[in-house]
């Protein structure tokens, strides 16, 4: 992954990141602390990313993801990469908690898409956003019905898990 | 793409990052280049705004040479990969000026570019996007963000936006911050409002023909709670709903 690619993602889905990680939390601190453990990790790992792990995007929802899997598995945010790197977590403001506090309101589904793998992610967006019978979605893949079932199915699982830590 | 500005938390994060990437240079990769990368991160939002300094971006931290102290006349075209620092487009200087406390500056308009996945082919920033970015020429010692930016539009006040370039967060206190924007040809006014204070004037820059609009800029000393911009027609009436304005301008 080119430093091109590391600045678009900053740019595009730091915010994305954080509202995604604050509405998983519902802590700001602690979102505060993985958006930045997930942008560490990303600069420390960026040369690992290969184009066949899919989208730019959903490599870093990813590692996103990992550290908030982390944080429920340990009960504290981890600061590896962080420390790794000598970065000092910013403080957080009373704005800036209210801005996380907004930011995970808006999470869109679209926001939440880009964390899932790609084909999972396809046939939920076919299925959920545009309404398109599995069927057609399976003709439109090239799989069979019942495989574009297992990927919604999974999808919204993930999904779930994901926002509210329930399945 | 929305209207908000970011708090200070992603650009002292920003920051925190490109200060890692030069501190500790691993494998063979210019970390300048990644430094430089994730501190231009934070300069050209595609949804956000973002602030931090790129004039330290490459392997050096050196300042802006003398030459590039001096604003460029306004319909300067600077080509992709030309300028201190290197432009990432091809961009057009709009505007021009000097503000107390902050130094010479120079507005420059751009395209974003399209970036895909190349697998998929899954566009996740489109190209067009109108893209506005400033550089501080010659910023003041103590100010560590020497540029700012953003792409995209302001769906609720059309052909206005509002950005802002300030000192980081540790180093805000009163300390004066840009604001500046588009402002639709028709302006002949912006003031940023702040309630029971008198309006602060903004002064009007004309953008050169091939631009859409006009642009602004006014340097304010926070605190201003609850400040809001906005552009006033010939008639004096608010010429859309206003924008408010972000910390540390508004932080009490």
């Amino acid at each position: 992954m080119s430093p091109d690619d590391i600045e678009e993602l900053y740019v595009g889905h730091a915010r994305r990141i954080a509202g995604y990680l604050m509405r998983a939390t519902g802590d700001a601190e602690v979102a505060a602390d993985l958006t930045a453990e997930t942008f560490a990790a990303a600069l420390l790992a960026r040369d690992g990313y290969r184009s066949d792990m899919g989208a730019p995007t959903t490599w870093l929802y990813a590692i996103a993801a990992n550290k908030l899997k982390d944080w429920r598995r340990r009960g504290y945010a981890e600061d590896r990469a962080r420390r790794r790197l000598r970065i000092e977590r910013p403080a957080l403001s009373a704005d800036d908690v209210a801005e996380l506090a907004r930011l995970a309101d808006e999470v869109t589904a679209d926001a939440l898409l880009e964390a899932l793998p790609a084909d999972q992610r396809t046939a939920l967006r076919a299925r959920v956003l545009d309404d398109r019978a599995h069927g057609e979605i399976a003709v439109a893949e090239g799989v069979s019905e019942a495989a574009i079932r297992q990927r919604v199915s999974r999808g919204l699982a993930s999904l779930r898990q994901r926002i509210g830590g329930d399945r | 793409m929305n209207d908000r500005a970011t708090s200070d938390f992603f650009g002292a994060l920003a920051v925190e990052l490109h200060a890692a990437a030069r501190r500790s240079p691993r494998r063979r990769t210019r970390l300048g280049d990644i430094a430089g990368g994730v501190a231009a991160a934070a300069l050209l939002t595609a949804a956000v705004l973002v602030a931090l300094t790129v004039l330290g971006g490459g392997d050096t931290s050196e300042p802006p040479s003398a030459a590039a102290s001096r604003p460029a006349p306004v319909g300067t075209v600077i080509p992709k990969g030309e300028g201190t620092p290197p432009r990432q487009r091809r961009s057009t200087v709009v505007a021009t000026g000097t503000a107390r406390g902050i130094g010479p500056w120079q507005l420059e308009a751009s395209r974003s570019t399209r970036l895909a996945d190349p697998e998929s082919g899954e566009v996740y920033q489109p190209e067009g996007l109108r893209c506005l970015t400033i550089y501080l020429l010659d910023p003041p010692d103590d100010q560590v963000l020497g540029a700012s930016g953003q792409c995209g539009e302001f769906p609720r006040t059309p052909g206005f936006s509002r950005l802002q370039l300030g000192p980081s967060r540790r180093r805000s206190g009163a300390k004066p911050v840009l604001v500046y924007g588009r402002v639709p040809r028709r302006a002949t006014a912006v003031r940023i409002l702040v309630p029971g204070e008198r309006p602060v004037s903004a002064r009007l820059h004309k953008g050169p023909e091939s631009s859409r609009g006009d642009y602004y800029a006014v340097a304010v000393k926070p605190p201003l709670p609850g400040a809001r911009v906005n552009w006033f027609g010939e008639n004096g009436r608010p010429g859309s709903r206003g924008i408010g304005l972000m910390p540390p301008i508004t932080r009490h």
